[in-house]
């Protein structure tokens, strides 16, 4: 009897729990639903995988975030071909080599009801300048005059890529009347959307800005969550929780191509998945030929096949401009990479399957990976190197790692793996100088000590070269030159995606990963 | 019918399904014999699972490390009966080899947590004051954490790893054990045959080993029994964060990790190791309480 009832009563809470989940998940589509038939208004719940802490532009990436909220706007923006195309600010001109003028749009408010004048977006740039280092290397700026809607910027010294440059996040043009703590929670910018609840980390609602400049908003509002985990967006949005994310893993986009239910959006992204190597004297990889060795011994096109995207051919994606057509990439051929191991002394002595430095000591090499955007391509990318290496004998150690960023202070790595942007701002200079040159202190950088006097020159060249086809040529020599050194392993171009339920309209992901949220996203 | 009639028939009924009224295998044995059964049926099933997962290695089709990446995610079949991962690694094979790992890895903690904890129960409950007092505050201490995030965080902290790993659950897991070691001690100490003992000449130590330990190991065993199944679990649920065994050693909780981004396009990859770990745990699960009818002087 008492068995028969404590069955009975595990069955009731077995059951109770499942009701419980399915009750809950009926109670937020039904808050869903009742949000989008008041008045008929136009909703939809959106899945980031990252909100940051705060919505401050002028801090660390923030302004990515505010950016893709469609809360924030900058003076110039990049279209699909990443060439410049006017936002806030609607004519510009190269003055001289130090100086740049921008002509502010007439007519645009801030959420906060000022207007933008040239004043307010000089505050505005200066703030961000003063706030984060990644800014001031930036734009190497001196001093900005503003005069009605008329705006110079003169630097200290030539700096072609500073229109580029202004299409950085980080140079939202915000309402600096509002103070640090509104900023931070309201954003105060002039885009689309406006912020009606921030929950760090969390969740932001969004409402339509109704004084926007460049047209009605597609929707009244939008609840934007956080959801880290890429499988967990996609079973999102299948529940139909989720009407709109993006950056979903190739394997699972198979389950939304080619079904009606969804659209899907995808586009090869600036974005290349590099696994770093310490070119630094404490790690084995400081020596060049094994570098090369490594990068021949690596099989690109199956990474590809199995992580979606295309193989790497340099530093740079093959979706941006930069010349990857003209340079000698490096090919898989895994014959080579034995015979550079050969003839540089690294020899299997001790017949364990592995190769043994040129003194004839173990050769291990650590491979620290971390999750990026919540994505399991660097876990498949980190054992698909190591077995590829394991093939000619290089012995390869792999390390999942949470604060990444503790070893890579340390320098305690050979390899690390990042799914790095080659053209933040659509100019090749940007990626060369913060991660093959000690020029950049800040954000993204040199980790790998990796020093080139070519790649120096190359830069100071760029700095005075205006013209844009001259500077894709520079870049094109510059990628030869890494190739040529096996700087790094490159080794997939990765797409990016938006995939939104049928009834969402428009939305298109873009080549540049900081837009998402646009005016035109409606629903029927 | 009178009341007391039917409560008699009752009682009587009672009684009879006590001697006979055992139907199922999955329920307890009564008689002495049922028990010896299926103790020796669950021995028999648990040796088999072990022995699988200390020759693994030989039985195993394919290398569980060698990729094919034109043979990612293929369907359970001829080539691979239970498919291949996210790499084109045969997953029976990987399961085969994975097995090893889980089981020493298990049993390891099991050895490290019941030494450790019956040592310091015995300490405990033997000498009493003041070291009894720090031990049992100790336990009380550690067993306020959960396991699991103690864990955690202690890999968090000095990295992950297999043997770290260990470490970690070793640090948490031996309250228990010493908890049931000082209340036998502390229990037998002022029974007559050990007072007799001590007349007779035995020291701290013969005492402990001689006269002690056989009345407390039939508890620990039966604990460390039970625990096998629950450890596995919890090693399992630490490989699938990430924290212990490191890619691309096959290891069941870290396999479930990788089917995971799998479970709507290739569910295999999650399934079998998912099946594995089920079946290990249950066994063992069954063997404990199967062992403890026998040991258990209670009953």
């Amino acid at each position: 009897m008492k068995k028969l009832f404590s069955l009975i009563l595990a069955c009731v809470l077995t059951v109770g729990t499942f009701a419980g989940c399915k009750a809950e998940s009926a109670a937020t589509n039904s808050a869903v639903s009742t949000n989008s038939d008041t008045e008929t208004q136009k909703h939809i719940n959106v899945a980031f995988f990252w909100i940051s802490t705060g919505l401050d532009p002028a801090v660390d990436y923030d302004g990515w975030v505010t950016s893709r909220l469609g809360t924030s706007e900058t003076l110039i923006k990049l279209d699909d071909d990443l060439k410049p195309e006017a936002c806030l600010a609607d004519e510009w001109k190269n003055i001289d080599e130090n100086t740049w003028y921008f002509h502010i749009r007439e007519g645009v408010k801030f959420t906060t009801g000022n207007q933008v004048t040239a004043q307010e977006a000089a505050d505005s740039i200066m703030r961000a300048v003063e706030s984060n280092p990644r800014a001031e290397e930036y734009l190497k700026i001196d001093h900005i005059d503003a005069d009605g809607q008329d705006l110079t910027i003169v630097t200290k010294e030539p700096n072609a890529a500073l229109l580029n440059n202004m299409a950085e996040p980080v140079f939202s043009i915000i309402d600096t009347s509002c103070s640090d703590d509104e900023i931070r929670s309201k954003v105060c910018g002039t885009g689309p959307y406006m912020v009606t609840e921030f929950v760090s980390e969390n969740k932001v609602e969004l409402s339509a800005n109704p004084d926007y400049w460049d047209g009605e908003p597609g929707l009244d509002g939008i609840t934007v969550t956080q959801i880290v985990d890429s499988d967990a967006r996609a079973m999102s949005v299948q529940s139909k929780e989720i009407d709109l994310t993006n950056t979903i893993d190739n394997t699972t986009l198979k389950l939304f191509t080619g079904n009606s239910d969804y659209n899907v959006s995808s586009i090869i992204s600036p974005r290349v998945n590099v696994a770093y190597m310490n070119n630094a004297e404490t790690s084995p990889l400081s020596d060049v030929e094994l570098r090369k060795a490594i990068s021949y011994a690596v099989d690109r096109e199956s990474y590809a096949g199995l992580i979606g995207g295309s193989a790497a051919h340099s530093a740079y994606s093959d979706s941006t401009p930069f010349g990857n057509e003209t340079i000698d990439a490096i090919e898989y051929d895994p014959d080579k990479a034995a015979e550079i191991l050969d003839e540089a002394g690294y020899i299997d002595t001790d017949s364990d399957g592995f190769r043994e430095d040129r003194s004839g000591n173990q050769l291990k090499l650590k491979y620290l990976q971390a999750a990026d955007h919540g994505s399991a391509d660097s876990a498949i990318l980190a054992q698909a190197v190591q077995s590829d290496l394991k093939k000619v004998g290089i012995n390869v150690e792999l390390l999942a790692v949470e604060n990444l960023s503790d070893y890579q202070s340390s320098g305690d790595f050979d390899f690390y793996t990042a799914n790095d942007n080659s053209a933040p701002t659509g100019d090749p200079q940007l990626m060369l100088e913060t991660m093959y040159t000690k020029n950049a202190s800040s954000g993204k950088q040199n980790l790998t000590g990796y020093q080139n006097d070519d790649i120096d020159r190359i830069i100071e060249e760029m700095n005075k070269t205006f013209d844009t086809e001259e500077r894709y040529k520079l870049a094109a020599q510059a990628s030869q030159i890494l190739n040529d050194t096996a700087a790094n392993l490159f080794l997939t171009n990765s797409y990016i995606n938006m995939v939104s339920l049928a009834k969402v309209k428009n939305a298109e992901q873009p080549v540049c990963d900081y837009y998402f949220i646009t005016k035109d996203i409606t629903v029927e | 019918m009178s009341i007391n009639d039917s409560r008699e028939t009752v009682k009587n009924k009672y009684i009879e399904k006590k001697l006979y009224g055992r139907k199922g295998f999955l329920k307890a044995a009564k008689s002495a014999k049922g028990k010896w059964i299926r103790f020796g049926i669950l021995l028999t099933v648990a040796v088999i699972v072990v022995a699988a997962a200390m020759f693994g290695h030989v039985f195993a089709p394919y290398d569980p490390v060698e990729t094919d990446f034109s043979a990612a995610l293929t369907a359970p079949g001829a080539g691979h009966i239970c498919g291949t991962d996210n790499l084109g690694r045969d997953v029976f094979s990987r399961i085969l080899c994975g097995a090893g790992s889980s089981f020493s890895l298990t049993f390891l903690c099991i050895a490290i947590i019941s030494i450790l904890g019956m040592i310091l129960g015995a300490v405990s409950g033997y000498f009493g004051g003041i070291i009894d007092t720090f031990i049992m505050r100790v336990t009380d201490v550690l067993l306020a954490f959960p396991d699991s995030v103690f864990a955690i965080a202690v890999v968090g902290v000095i990295g992950p790893g297999l043997l770290n790993t260990v470490l970690a659950l070793s640090v948490i897991w031996w309250t228990k054990y010493a908890r049931v070691t000082r209340g036998l001690v502390s229990q037998m100490r002022s029974k007559d045959y050990i007072t007799e003992a001590r007349f007779g000449g035995a020291g701290t130590f013969k005492i402990l080993y001689k006269y002690m330990l056989p009345n407390i190991l039939p508890q620990i065993i039966i604990m460390a029994t039970v625990d096998i199944g629950g450890m596995m679990l919890t090693l399992a649920g630490l490989s699938f964060l990430g924290l212990s065994t490191q890619p691309p050693a096959p290891e069941w909780g870290y396999m479930l990790y990788e089917g995971k981004s799998y479970l709507q396009t290739a569910p295999w990859v999650m399934i079998f190791a998912g099946l594995a770990i089920f079946i290990t745990v249950i066994v063992f699960n069954l063997l404990g309480d199967s062992l403890r009818d026998i040991l258990d002087p209670k009953e």
